[in-house]
Parts: C-alpha cells; sequence; structure tokens
C-alpha cells in the first residue's frame, strides 16, 4: 500500500511538469503582456514600465524563465503576482479556500440529496413517484449549471433574501471564528445548491439502478428468508454494497468541480480559484496563470489518487495490480 | 429513468432536434431580421404581443401586433400603440414571417441594448451552438478512436506512450486549460475562423476519456478468434482494425457521441458567455447571454434569458436520445 | 443528538455576533456606526508608497495618507495652499520659493521641514526610481533643482518658465527620516509595498493607515495632531475612520450600495434610474455631477510604417484626406449612442478638450452633424464612387473601400459604439470589419508593431492640459495616430507642438487657453481623431454624509466629511 503510494505521488511529478510546461508555452504565445495596459495611460512613462519589466523578469528566453519558476516552485515560492503585487501564494490560498469550501459544500448537497431520494425511487421501481423524481432528476441534469446561477441570481434579486456576489460581508475581518464560519456560508448556500443540483440527477441515477441490481442478488434473498426486518435488509445490506462505486466517485466529483466552479463562480460573482484564473489569463498575469494551474492540477490529481485508494479500501476484491493495469 | 421508457418524450425530442437544426440551417429563412441589424430607437424593447385577425378583413392579414414606443429612454419605459396595427406576414419575402419596414417590426422574443431582434439573433446563433456539437464530437471522437485503437491493438510501447499522453491530457484541469487556450485566440479572425479555432480547442481537451475506453474495448476485442482468423489469413493490422475490430465499437461510440454533444455545446456557451469564444457581432447562444450577466438588466429585462432556455432544451433533447440508445443498444453499458 | 448540535450552533452564532458589536466600534459609544464612512473600490492597491503610483485603487491607499505643496480646488479649479502657506514667483517665472507651514507633523511625531520636500524631489528625478510623476515635472528633459533657505522654506529653480509647474506639484511628500536610507541603497522601489505594516506608512495627511486586508478592505484612522481646523476652530478631518471595501464586480459594488453596507456609490448609467427611483426609500440623494473630463474617440492609422508597402497604401491616402475623414466624422449618430450606450445619460463630444475644463474647453467648434447625405456628396466629391457596380465604394484608384475597426473587448459601452459606428459607415458602402480586442493586444499595436486601421479608445481628462503632451506631440509616443516622429510630418502638427511649447512657457491666465483652444481647432480640422460622446457622471450617497461634495475632478475638502448624529 505505501509503495503504491509513494509510486503514484512519483508518478505525479513528470504530470505536473508537462501540464505546467504545456500552460507556460500557451500563455506566452498571447501577444502583449500585462504591462501593455500601463503602456495605455499617458501619465506613466516608458521608463517605468521598462523598469517594470525588468523586475519581473520578463526580459529573459522563454525556457529559462520557466526552468527559473521551476526552481522557484520547489522552494515553494510562487512568485509575486504583476496584477496585485502580492505574493502569489497567498492569493491562491485565500481564493482556494472559496472554492474548496463551494466544492465541498455542493458535494455534501449533492449527495444529501441523492441518495435519499435515489432509495426512495428504488424501492418503488415504475411508481408515480419514481416517474416523477426521475424526470425531475433528468431536468435538473440537463439544466446548464450557470442558467441555473442566472436564475439564482434574478430569484435573489427580486426578493433580496440571499446575498449576491462578494465571498464576506463588510465586517467579516472582526467575526470571531464561528462567526466567520457562519458568514462564509451565508454568502455560499446560493451557489452550493446551484452547483449541487446539477451533480444530483445522475447519482441519483446511479443509485437507483445500483440498488434495483443488488435487490435481486442472492444474499438479499438469504437476509429476507432469515427473517430480517426490511429495514435491516435495506439498510445493512443493501446499501452498504449499493455505496461502494460511490466513494470513489466522490474522489473524481472533487475534481470535476473545479471547473464547474468556476463557471458558476464568474456568473455569481464569487471570489474563487476560477475567477482568480480568469482574471489571470485575461491580464495575462504569467506567473499567477502558472500558478493557478498547478494548484488545479494537484487537486485534481490527488482527487483521483484519493479515489483510487478508497476504491481498494472499500472493496477488498480490488486490489492494487488490477488498477495498476485498468489505468 | 424507468425500464419501458415512455416513447413519446424520445420522439418528442428527437423531433425537436431535427426542428432546431432545420432552423439553423435556413436561418435567414426563419428568422425575420438580420442578426446584426439594429433598431437603435428600441433597445431592450419587450417582446411584441400576437394577435389574431379576426374580423376577416384579410388586408391586414392573419397575425398583427401593436408597435412600441420609447418613452422614457433613460428608464428604457416602452408604451405600446393599441391605436396602430403591424401586420405579419407569412411566407413572404423570403422569411418564414415578417413585417414591412414601413409598417413596423415584430420583436418575437424582445431586443437586446442596441435594438437587434433578439430571435433573429437566437436563430443564426443556432447555427454556431448547434453545429459546434456535431462537429467537435465528429473530431474529437475520430482522434479518439484512431489513438485508442492503434493503442489497443498494438501494445507494447507504443500503448504505453499513448496512455501516458491520455493521463496528462486528463489530469489537465480542463476548464483553466480552456481559459488558457481561449485567451490565445486573436479576436482579430474572422467568425467562422474563430468557430474552427474554438471546436479544435474543445476537441483537444476532450478526446482522452473516450480513447481510453476505446483502447480497453480494442484490447479486448482482439482475442477473438475471427481477429486471429483475419490474421492468419494474412491481412494486414490496418484491415483487420478497419473491417473487424473498430466495428465493434460502434454501438458505444454513438451512444458515447450522443452523450457527449451536449458538452460541447455548454463548453462554447461558457466560452462565449465570457467573452472568450465567438464574437460580436455575430451571434452564438453562449454570447447572446452574456448581456445577463448584468443581473439589473436581467432582472428589468428577463427576456435575454432565452437563448439559455435554447441550450437547455437542446441539452434534455440530447440527454433522451442518448439515454434511450444506450437502452436499446448496450443495456450493460459503461457509465461514463 | 440532532438537538443539541442545533443548539451549540445557535449558541455560538449568538456569542459570535455579540463579540461582534463590540470588536467593531472604535469608540466606547454604543452605535457601531458613529464617525465611519464606507466606500468601495474596484481593485486591491499595488503599492503604498505615493511616489511609485500609477494606478487609481494605489493612489485611492495612499490619498488620505499623504499631503502635498499644494492641491487643487475641484470647485474653482484653483491651485490652493496646503503643506505650503504661500509662495512667491521670481517676474522671470523661473525660480519659485515655498514657505512650508511650521504646525505639520509627521505621524510619527516629527516635525515637516524643508528638507523633506527636496528628498521628495530627489526621490522622483532619481534614475533608479521608475514613477510617472517625473515626466510631468521634467521641463525639457530637465530635473528642477531645489534650493534649501531655512528649515521652513524652499526654492525650486526651473531651467524656464514652465506653466504646469504649480498643477504639478500635488504630489504626497514623504519623509526624509524614514526613506532616505532605501534611496541611497537603491531599493526605494519596494520600500512600502503592500505587505509593509501600516503603522510603518508615515505620513502627514489626515488620516493614517490603519489596516489592509487583501481583496477585503482597507482602513484609515484619523489623524489626531492634524493641523487643519474648521472654521469655528475644530481640529478636522470630522470623520474617525474611513473604510474602503476592495469588491471587484461592479454589480456586487451596487447590490452593496443598495442593501446599506456602502455608504458612497458612483453608479453606472443603467443604475442612475432605478436609483433615483428609489432614492426616498433609500434615503440617499443622487446628484449629476459633470461630463466625462476626458473623451472617446476613433483614430485612424497614418503611420507609414503599417504599410508594408510604404507610402502607396491606399488606406495611408484615405486616412489623410481631409474628405475622407469628414464624411465619416458626419456618419457618427452621437445621439443613438448616447440613447442605446449610455442610457440617455451623455453629450455629443466636439473638442478635444471636456467642457468641464472650464478654463481651456474650446466652446466655439461646431459639431459634424449627422447627415448620411452630406457625408455620402463628400465621399462622392473625394473620388470615392462605386466604380464596379458591387454595392460598393472604391476609392480614384478603384481600391475597394475596406478597414478594420477595433475596440478593447470586455467594455460594453464601447462594444456597443463601434456596433454602432460600423452599421452606419457600411450603410456609405465602405466595408468595415469591427473586431473587439483583448485589452493587452490594442496596446501592443498601437505601441509595437502598429497593425491597426481604426481603433475606438479613451483617455482621461486633467485639469492641466500640457498632461495631454504625450498624445498631442508629434513626437510623443501616445500620439497614436503616427508616434514618435523625428521631426513633425504635417504643418499642423508642427503647429501643435509649437502651441504646446509656448502653452507651457505662459504663466499668464488670461493668455494660456488661447494655445489649447488653437490646438482643439487644429485638432477639429484635421481629425486625426473623431470625437464621439462623452458620459454624464453620477454619485450616489446617504442622506446621513454631510458635506459630501463629489466633482468631476475629485471631492472637494473631503476632511469636512461627516455622519449626522443619529445615524
Amino acid at each position: 500500500m505505501l509503495s503504491y503510494l509513494v509510486r503514484r505521488l512519483l508518478h505525479m511529478i513528470p504530470l505536473l511538469i508537462g501540464i505546467t510546461l504545456l500552460s507556460f508555452l500557451v500563455i506566452n504565445i498571447a501577444p502583449g503582456d500585462y504591462f501593455s495596459a500601463l503602456k495605455m495611460n499617458p501619465s506613466i512613462s516608458p521608463d517605468t514600465i521598462r523598469e517594470m519589466e525588468r523586475q519581473f523578469g520578463y526580459g529573459d528566453p522563454l525556457l529559462l524563465r520557466y526552468l527559473k519558476w521551476l526552481w522557484s516552485i520547489l522552494h515553494l515560492d510562487f512568485g509575486i503576482s504583476v496584477a496585485y503585487r502580492v505574493d502569489i501564494a497567498d492569493l491562491i490560498a485565500a481564493r482556494a479556500v472559496n472554492t474548496m469550501i463551494l466544492a465541498a459544500g455542493s458535494m455534501l448537497v449533492t449527495w444529501s440529496l441523492a441518495i435519499p431520494i435515489g432509495i426512495i425511487v428504488a424501492l418503488r421501481p415504475n411508481s408515480i413517484t419514481d416517474r416523477v423524481l426521475s424526470f425531475l432528476a433528468f431536468f435538473g441534469m440537463s439544466l446548464p449549471s450557470f442558467f441555473l446561477a442566472f436564475l439564482a441570481m434574478f430569484a435573489a434579486l427580486r426578493t433580496g433574501w440571499f446575498p449576491i456576489g462578494g465571498s464576506f460581508s463588510v465586517y467579516y475581518d472582526s467575526l470571531p471564528f464561528w462567526g466567520k464560519v457562519a458568514d462564509r456560508l451565508y454568502h455560499l448556500w446560493l451557489p452550493m445548491i446551484v452547483l449541487g443540483i446539477g451533480g444530483m440527477a445522475s447519482l441519483m441515477r446511479l443509485m437507483r439502478a445500483n440498488i434495483l441490481e443488488i435487490k435481486q442478488a442472492d444474499f438479499v434473498r438469504t437476509a429476507r428468508a432469515k427473517g430480517l426486518s426490511e429495514r435491516v435488509v435495506v439498510g445493512k445490506h443493501i446499501l452498504r454494497n449499493a455505496l461502494n462505486p460511490f466513494v470513489t466517485l466522490a474522489g473524481y466529483e472533487l475534481g470535476n468541480l473545479l471547473s464547474g466552479a468556476a463557471l458558476v463562480e464568474a456568473v455569481m460573482n464569487l471570489q474563487g480559484l476560477g475567477t482568480l484564473m480568469l482574471d489571470a489569463v485575461r491580464s495575462l498575469d504569467v506567473y499567477l496563470v502558472m500558478g493557478s494551474v498547478l494548484i488545479g492540477s494537484v487537486l485534481l490529481l490527488i482527487g483521483n489518487l484519493l479515489a483510487d485508494l478508497a476504491l481498494t479500501l472499500v472493496d477488498p476484491r480490488i486490489d492494487f495490480t488490477r488498477l495498476e493495469s485498468a489505468r | 429513468m424507468p425500464e419501458r421508457r415512455s416513447s413519446f418524450v424520445v420522439w418528442a425530442s428527437a423531433t425537436l432536434l431535427a426542428l432546431f437544426y432545420a432552423a439553423a440551417i435556413m436561418a435567414p429563412v426563419v428568422a425575420p431580421y438580420d442578426f446584426a441589424m439594429q433598431n437603435r430607437a428600441f433597445p431592450h424593447c419587450p417582446p411584441s404581443s400576437l394577435h389574431l385577425n379576426l374580423s376577416g378583413d384579410w388586408g391586414t392579414g392573419l397575425f398583427y401586433t401593436h408597435p412600441y414606443v420609447l418613452a422614457d429612454p433613460v428608464t428604457r419605459r416602452y408604451e405600446e400603440q393599441i391605436s396602430v396595427r403591424v401586420p405579419i406576414h407569412l411566407f413572404s419575402g423570403g422569411h418564414l414571417f415578417s413585417t414591412l419596414p414601413q409598417d413596423g417590426k415584430f420583436f418575437l422574443l424582445g431586443t437586446d441594448g442596441l435594438g437587434r431582434d433578439l430571435f433573429s439573433r437566437i436563430v443564426h446563433g443556432s447555427r454556431v451552438s448547434l453545429f459546434i456539437g456535431v462537429v467537435g464530437v465528429a473530431i474529437s471522437f475520430t482522434i479518439g478512436t484512431l489513438v485508442g485503437s492503434i493503442a489497443g491493438y498494438t501494445g507494447g510501447w507504443v500503448d504505453n506512450l499513448i496512455m501516458r499522453l491520455v493521463e496528462v491530457e486528463m489530469s489537465l484541469p480542463s476548464f483553466y486549460f480552456l481559459l488558457a487556450l481561449a485567451a490565445i485566440i486573436p479576436a482579430s479572425l474572422s467568425s467562422a475562423a474563430t468557430f474552427f479555432l474554438i471546436v479544435i480547442l474543445l476537441s483537444f481537451i476532450s478526446w482522452a476519456g473516450f480513447a481510453r475506453i476505446i483502447r480497453g474495448m480494442v484490447s479486448s476485442l482482439r482475442e477473438y478468434e475471427y481477429v486471429a482468423a483475419a490474421r492468419a489469413l494474412g491481412a494486414t493490422r490496418w484491415r483487420i482494425l478497419a473491417r473487424h475490430v473498430i466495428p465493434g465499437t460502434f454501438s458505444y461510440t454513438i451512444i458515447a457521441a450522443t452523450i457527449s454533444i451536449p458538452s460541447f455545446i455548454l463548453g462554447e456557451s461558457a466560452l462565449s458567455l465570457l467573452g472568450l469564444g465567438i464574437q460580436e457581432p455575430s451571434a452564438s447562444w453562449g454570447n447572446l447571454l452574456a448581456d445577463a450577466q448584468n443581473v439589473q438588466n436581467l432582472v428589468k429585462y428577463p427576456w435575454i434569458l432565452t437563448p439559455g432556455v435554447f441550450i437547455f432544451l437542446t441539452i434534455m433533447s440530447f440527454n433522451f436520445l442518448g439515454d434511450y440508445l444506450r437502452d436499446r443498444l448496450d443495456p450493460r453499458a459503461m457509465v461514463r | 443528538m440532532r438537538r443539541y448540535i442545533l443548539a451549540a450552533l445557535v449558541t455560538s452564532l449568538m456569542l459570535g455576533c455579540r463579540q461582534d458589536a463590540e470588536t467593531t466600534a472604535g469608540t466606547p459609544t454604543p452605535s457601531v456606526r458613529a464617525q465611519r464612512l464606507v466606500g468601495a473600490m474596484l481593485s486591491d492597491p499595488k503599492t503604498f508608497n505615493p511616489i511609485l503610483v500609477v494606478d487609481s485603487a494605489s493612489g485611492a491607499a495612499v490619498g488620505p495618507v499623504f499631503d502635498g505643496l499644494l492641491r487643487v480646488n475641484p470647485l474653482t479649479i484653483e491651485v490652493e495652499p496646503l503643506l505650503a502657506e504661500k509662495w512667491e514667483t521670481s517676474p522671470d517665472g523661473t525660480v519659485y520659493t515655498f514657505h512650508l507651514r511650521r504646525d505639520v507633523r509627521w505621524h510619527d511625531g516629527s516635525p515637516l521641514t524643508a528638507a523633506d520636500v527636496a528628498f521628495t524631489l530627489d526621490a522622483i528625478f532619481d534614475d533608479r526610481v521608475a514613477n510617472s510623476i517625473k515626466h510631468s515635472l521634467l521641463i525639457d528633459g530637465k530635473r528642477i533643482q531645489s534650493e534649501l533657505v531655512d528649515e521652513f522654506t524652499i526654492k525650486l529653480r526651473l531651467p524656464r518658465p514652465f506653466a504646469p509647474l504649480l498643477n504639478a506639484l500635488g504630489f504626497g511628500i514623504i519623509p526624509r527620516h524614514i526613506l532616505s536610507a532605501a534611496l541611497q541603497q537603491g531599493t526605494f522601489s519596494q520600500a512600502w509595498g503592500v505587505n509593509t505594516p501600516p503603522e510603518q506608512i508615515v505620513g502627514t495627511g489626515p488620516y493614517r493607515l490603519r489596516r489592509y486586508v487583501p481583496a477585503q478592505h482597507l482602513e484609515f484612522q484619523r489623524n489626531p495632531t492634524y493641523w487643519m481646523r474648521d472654521d469655528a476652530g475644530k481640529p478636522l478631518p470630522y470623520l474617525e475612520t474611513e473604510t474602503v471595501l476592495i469588491v471587484p464586480n461592479q454589480d456586487t459594488m451596487y447590490l452593496k450600495f443598495l442593501s446599506g453596507q456602502v455608504d458612497t456609490h458612483t453608479p453606472r448609467p443603467e443604475e442612475v434610474a432605478d436609483l433615483r427611483a428609489k432614492a426616498d426609500n433609500l434615503k440617499i440623494t443622487v446628484q449629476e455631477v459633470g461630463l466625462d473630463t476626458g473623451s472617446q474617440f476613433v483614430v485612424f492609422n497614418r503611420n507609414p510604417k503599417h504599410y508594408a508597402t510604404g507610402k502607396t497604401d491606399p488606406r495611408l491616402k484615405w486616412f489623410t484626406d481631409r474628405k475622407f475623414l469628414r464624411a465619416l466624422a458626419h456618419a457618427i449618430d452621437k445621439r443613438s449612442m448616447i440613447v442605446n450606450c449610455l442610457n440617455g445619460y451623455g453629450q455629443p463630444a466636439v473638442a478635444e478638450i471636456s467642457p468641464e475644463n472650464k478654463l481651456y474647453h474650446n466652446p466655439h467648434l461646431q459639431d459634424y452633424a449627422y447627415d448620411l447625405d452630406q457625408a455620402r456628396r463628400l465621399l462622392t466629391e473625394g473620388g470615392y464612387v462605386d466604380r464596379n457596380g458591387d454595392g460598393f465604394i472604391e476609392d480614384p484608384e478603384g481600391n475597394p473601400i475596406e478597414f478594420t475597426l477595433n475596440t478593447n473587448s470586455g467594455n460594453q459601452v464601447r462594444e456597443r459604439m463601434c456596433s454602432i459606428l460600423k452599421e452606419d459607415w457600411t450603410k456609405l458602402g465602405m466595408r468595415v470589419n469591427y473586431r473587439p480586442l483583448e485589452f493587452t493586444t490594442l496596446v501592443e499595436k498601437l505601441d509595437h508593431n502598429f497593425d491597426w486601421d481604426a481603433i475606438l479608445i479613451g483617455f482621461t481628462g486633467t485639469i492641466e492640459p500640457n498632461n495631454g503632451a504625450n498624445l498631442l506631440r508629434s513626437s510623443g509616443n501616445l500620439h497614436m495616430w503616427n508616434p514618435n516622429q523625428s521631426t513633425p510630418a504635417t504643418a499642423w502638427e508642427a503647429e501643435i507642438d509649437k502651441l504646446l511649447d509656448e502653452g507651457s512657457r505662459e504663466l499668464d491666465l488670461k493668455k494660456r487657453p488661447q494655445y489649447y483652444w488653437r490646438i482643439q481647432e487644429i485638432l477639429h480640422e484635421q481629425l486625426p481623431m473623431i470625437e464621439t460622446v462623452r458620459a454624464l457622471h453620477f454619485e450616489a450617497y446617504k442622506n446621513i454624509v454631510q458635506n459630501y461634495r463629489p466633482t468631476v475632478w475629485g471631492l472637494y475638502r473631503p476632511e469636512l466629511i461627516r455622519i449626522a448624529e443619529g445615524g
């Protein structure tokens, strides 16, 4: 187990280098750079701009700049953002927290809705409840997240019940810890629901399919024959087995949420990793882009790793060698 | 979905999609006005009312509407002139329905900030949004099939190399990468060139998952007897692949393709929404929604959300179809 | 079990809220607000060093903390004493003697002396310090020399008379006893970055920087030893604290204002009508402040470098042909731009200098009326007619009239204006390709490869007309239509150069405007840039905020702002 873990972690390194190198090349193909905006300001002299460019190392050849960046990353120095003039690490950390809360929260929403509903419809297949709920699930699955976000903003503005945009309120900084948590949740609960509904449908359908399949299994009939109550049969035997695949899904979902969250963040005016990436890309803030891509990839890969690990823990039939060959 | 799905839903989806694609192909006919035509005196005009002419006076046509007049440019308040009738002509002037310029305009879904008819822009925009799905899937699945088949059939170091590439591609945070790529598209390109570039970008970030599955299918199909027989008969590798192995993947491919088209449509919509995709004055459903990002506009002029409804209906139809195909063609299909 | 969790949550929330009330009030008064103003801005500051400021967010961060020798009264547009009590000018206009106030103290207690002023100038002119203040103070490329007369008196020697000098002396004075070491060691450009602890930022202004939380807010605290007093002798400023929220999105900013979290707001055109309707409910005032101080214009590329084939490229001929340009000017639908892009709040722009600059604006210029027939007539006269019957016009040599119009994407107002321009110019028979570009790409084109035809762009305006020299001078790097000329390419550009020179020498304010009026006249005739429209600006603020007097040039005497009792 440990050796597998180490091997996977080592495996991540060339992967990350490949990804970051690719991103670096891509972002440098774009014409112009961050300082182009400054050049338009009549009161900033060209000398000023040249000096700033030199400060941020813009004069070196491309590969050298990439290697310099790689070297500083190994020292955990993400560099300084050209646009914000603060440490990129601080910037990313602050935004990543928001995105993580959003991702975790929406996963919670998805799961706490999908699993119960999945169970309910699976226990009454083809009933009215089943048809209606399944149709609604399909509905929710087809609704684009940004469209739902627009509708949510519309509702929020019309009713004034929810905050629109922003991740914390005016006095956030002076709140105690629990106050801060509550404040964040207050600002994020609507986006969490928006994101959560999208993933809910497919999860629910999966749950339903799984349970239906298991219901036919032998061990369930045995359990019933033994005289166990329906509640025990469902709770202990069916559910435990039906939930197995979901543990791994959590890991993959984490990765996907990073991407999905970015769009919802942009529409609902939240300060997360996604909007940071968007701004960085728009203003060609190279090192910020690199830092964001790196963190995004790391999170995705860790999510996948956790998912694979969870799979082996939950289902002893699968061992690592089988996992490896499946990759 | 219940095992015995009502075929009504499936037929409705197929019909809706056929309708959308037909309208897209014949956009200049279906749309009453040109997509770039500005009616500057009607910024954010609400949808025109539709009335049935039952008076028997056929001179004014079967349908008519009343023109709006901008009463207050600052608050964009409109007043409807009930006394004036603007006849709507069907099947004339090369359009499905239209009005004569001197009579007035009929805004089925209202207008945007420059007074452009939203319905016309939606119809023209459907060309981009609908075909990006089809073209994108075609490209990405072709690449995926080719790459996956070669990897699965050949095995060895070729397989390894390709799987490494696939891994890199799947480990990219796709949306972030898409943003970075889209940012380097020069906005000075023509809309046709932009369309193709966006299609290529979207395909670039989505072929890998499919390739991996094809590889898995191919490597197991490879062991079948008929393949060994073909090889014994002296068939070349390519022939075996093309005639025997790849067709075995078709049923899966069709299902996966149908289910993937929505993600391409969404990808383009997301990019255009963020201003990185199709540029003005060309229309796509995504960039039409960009107007809705200003929440004030959204509340005051809710008809600007209609492109979103069209996106939703298209996606839902594709999902229903894909589901139906999966049930028919491959009941034990892997969950993607 | 669930009940206990719920109870725990509620209790902790309640505890949290109570603590909040205690920690936010700086003074022992029971009301959380007291004399505190909350504003908002779109981005984070990039530096706290007033010399290194290049963006508005950093300007907003250092503005309350540092004072300059003089400041401009935005109502009268005249220069007024601030740190300098009075000054004299030598008869030939080359020597200025400034007498500093004697009662000014730095935030750390040390007295302000003339040595600080001299040090500030040294920092500005230092070669190692990249800053933008320097280039509005360089006179023919030479620096201003300073001479200490005594502890509170300083003489400034100029190479020649320079009218813009007084307007340029608003920059913040920095403390010599704290920053001189950095300047000597060459680390001045890194000094006082945004990571600096706030208590180290020492100025002489009415406020101290109390806190900066990145991406959240800036907090300023009243300077108790500030020298300025009101008419009754009470010390200023009235406000105890000022908070500026950092809100990167304009929609969110508007919503925060609507919900009362923010006290002042600069509404966008589409918000104004809404705010006016709600003014009584929200207890706010919506004030019309004035027109844009800058201008938005279309500029055409006359740079021979752009044209690969040298002077034989037909576009160069069109863009230097006055008939062609005048025809285009007559086809700009300014009224529609105001209705569609500015929600009705704006005026057509004629002169390059805004009417808000009452001294230097030329009010006598006649606008080019929106008249498509007149435009077509001018084109026909110039030889631009449809020669081959394809529905589009060609020039006298038969080249079809086709060009590209760019602007920066993401600016909805400008994008809409370009759509209107494209449609109207197409009606004249030309092919106009409209492409919005990323701002960085746009600047790249303007700056480096000159690969553009026509661009719609805007410039901010300043009270001092000489600050636009980079744009107007033929050798200027922002002389967009043909930058960095070694000698003026046309007679009228040479004339503008001469007028700029003479204008900067003329100290008599009755005579000085003439030069700039003539410049505006030339620009209006030759049309290297065609003006479009100017937006009307508004400010909204809560009624309990008293003495809040915004103008297009800034707030009038912000130290007088206070919150009404009971607010």
